[in-house]
This record gives structure tokens, sequence and C-alpha cells, in this order.
């Protein structure tokens, strides 16, 4: 009885860790209303107005609330030959998680995306 | 309406630098973030290889990410002038570096110290106390700089009462656009029909980078080699 009862508990805990690895999953109606309440201040993500990936607000909302995977911006650690910069030729910090596509962020910062819009504003 | 654009023209620059040098001059440019930087990169393949140079500063763009992000966080420390020229208050920069994120040309440069540009030391010139020195001069740790169009001079001929004189009197124009020796660069009031940067935009077909962010950039570029 006692091994039925520890071979079920047993099977429970691997089929509940598979479901907790299992990705998530987020609608874009879902991830809207996330960026709404963030922009009320409902949902708390910090006062660090920072670039700190640990800490900062930029990285708090786009990776923790917004969900979006460190590999959605950053590339590696080679410039793109657009990118518009000094610093293209250096080499890149070590310690940095790679380079940043921009053009990803104009997919939700602009007309008709979830996120404040910063792109064509069309204020003429 | 006087509304100042600039020209690059890419088949003209040979990428000597002198935009940038005397920019770094003019306005006491240190080495964590320069105002106006020289981008090259090679297009074709041996024999027909070659370098395309572009200077890139500022876009000054019409709807500025930048100030949208700034005002956004509630730091309001970018802001855009009668002339079109926009600008950081290093005073209210709180160092996010938001601005820079945003920017669709990688502008805004993050200041991490106020050190010199020569290893040997300050020079006299860039000992020069802050008191003294124009507001966009006045060198701040850990604050976002980028290009202002040279606004000690446009604000200058504002004073004197002589805006028509942007872009044809140096001490009104932008130093960058004084120095080059091959005329890669104008300057002036695009809507103006008879300027000179008005003209050069008609007769060059000069446009606008990135134009799919929609900033609508003050600074037009004679493309060589298309888009990059």
């Amino acid at each position: 009885m006692i091994k039925i009862i520890l071979a079920a508990l047993l099977a429970y805990g691997v089929i509940m860790t598979v479901e907790a690895e299992q990705p998530a999953t987020v609608s874009s109606a879902q991830l809207a209303r996330i960026a709404e309440q963030i922009r009320q201040h409902r949902i708390d993500v910090g006062g660090d107005y920072s670039m700190n990936a640990k800490t900062g607000r930029y990285h708090i909302i786009h990776a923790d609330k917004m969900m979006m995977d460190c590999s959605n911006c950053h590339y590696g650690d080679q410039y793109q030959p657009d990118y518009l910069d000094v610093s293209r030729n250096k080499p890149y910090p070590a310690e940095a998680k790679g380079q940043y596509v921009r053009s990803v962020c104009l997919g939700c910062h602009q007309e008709g995306g979830l996120a404040t819009q910063w792109y064509n504003t069309g204020t003429r | 309406m006087t509304k100042l654009v600039r020209v690059i023209d890419m088949e003209r620059c040979m990428g000597c630098r002198a935009c940038i040098a005397a920019c770094h001059v003019e306005n006491h440019i240190t080495p964590d973030a320069p105002w106006n930087v020289m981008i090259e990169h090679e297009v074709g393949q041996y024999p027909y290889a070659r370098t395309v140079f572009a200077t890139m500063n500022c876009m000054h763009c019409e709807d500025a990410p930048c100030l949208r992000a700034c005002d956004a966080i509630g730091v309001h420390a970018i802001s855009r002038n009668e002339l079109g020229v926009v600008l950081v208050d290093y005073d209210k920069c709180i160092g996010c570096q938001y601005c820079s994120a945003v920017c669709p040309y990688g502008v805004p440069q993050y200041n991490k110290s106020t050190k010199s540009l020569y290893p040997e030391g300050e020079t006299p010139y860039e000992n020069i106390s802050a008191a003294d020195r124009h507001p966009t001069h006045r060198k701040k740790a850990n604050v976002v700089e980028k290009c202002t169009f040279c606004w000690h001079k446009l604000e200058k001929a504002v004073t004197d009462g002589k805006t028509d004189r942007i872009g044809q009197d140096p001490q009104y124009t932008p130093s960058c656009d004084l120095v080059c020796p091959v005329n890669a660069r104008l300057f002036g009031d695009i809507d103006d029909p008879n300027s000179g940067v008005s003209k050069y935009i008609g007769e060059k077909k000069a446009g606008q980078l990135k134009k799919e962010y929609g900033t609508r950039p003050q600074v037009y570029y004679v493309l060589q080699g298309g888009d990059f």
C-alpha cells in the first residue's frame, strides 16, 4: 500500500515538474493587459530607471513582466553593419549579454503595438 | 518658419574626419561621449571594392523618440526648441540611458567621466570653468550627451536677430559644417526654397535614414550604396 502511495506521489511529482517546465504561452491580449497595468502602476516594476538587468525597470518590464527572452533583443557579441555608433569597432564587453537589435522595439512601440508609442507617432 | 536641416553627401565624403575634429574642439568633447562619429564600411568585392564613409551626429528628429521616452518617465531632460534643435539638460538628466535605448540611430552617448581627450592631461582649453562655458558645454559625469547642432552658435543668431544668416555666416553655423574640405556638408533652412540645403536636397535626391521609425530626422543624406 505504501509503495502504491509513494509511486503515486512520485508520478504526481514528475507530472508537476513537467508541467512547471512547460514554456509559458501568453496571448498578445494578455500581454496588452499586463502592459496597461504597468502603465497604470498596478504592477510593481521597481523605481530604478536604469538599464541594469537585475534591478532596472527596463529589464524587469521587458524580461520579467512581458516575458521576452534575452535572445529576442540580444543577438551576440558582434555589431551589426547598421550599428550607427562609434563603438562598432570596439570589442564588445565580455560581461554584457550581447548587442541588441533596435528594430525589435519597432514591433511593439509604434501605433497599433501594445507598448508605449515611441515611433511613427505622426505628430505632423 | 525656419526649419534647420543638415545635408551630408556621402558621394563626396572622403572620410578625412575634419568635421569630427572640429566638433571635438568646438564642443569640449570627452572620450566617452563623442557627438559626431565616423562610420565606414566596405561595399563591393575586389577589384571593385570601395569604402563608404558617413558621419553621424544627432538627427534632431521632429518626432524624437528620445524626447518621448524621457518625458514618459517624468524626467523631462530632453527638449526641442523653437528652431527644432533637440537638447539635453544635464542638470535634469538622471543617466538612465533610456534615450540611448530608443534612438534608432544610436546617438545619445553616456558620459561616464569628464576626463581629457588627451593622454597627457587636460589642455588649458579643457580647463575652462563650467561657469564660463555655454550650458551645453558644462560637462558632467553620468549623464547623456549628444550633438546640439552647435546650439551656442544658433542661439547667438537668434539673439542677434540673424537667423537668416544661419548656414551662411560662420559664427552662426555649426563648426562641423564649416570645415569640410570637399563641401560634403551643408546646413540651413529647408523651409526657404532658395537656400542651399533646399536646392541640394532636391537636386541630389537626399533622404533621411531609417524612415520606418517615423522619427522625421532633420539630417539628410545623399546615400552612396543605399541605406545603412
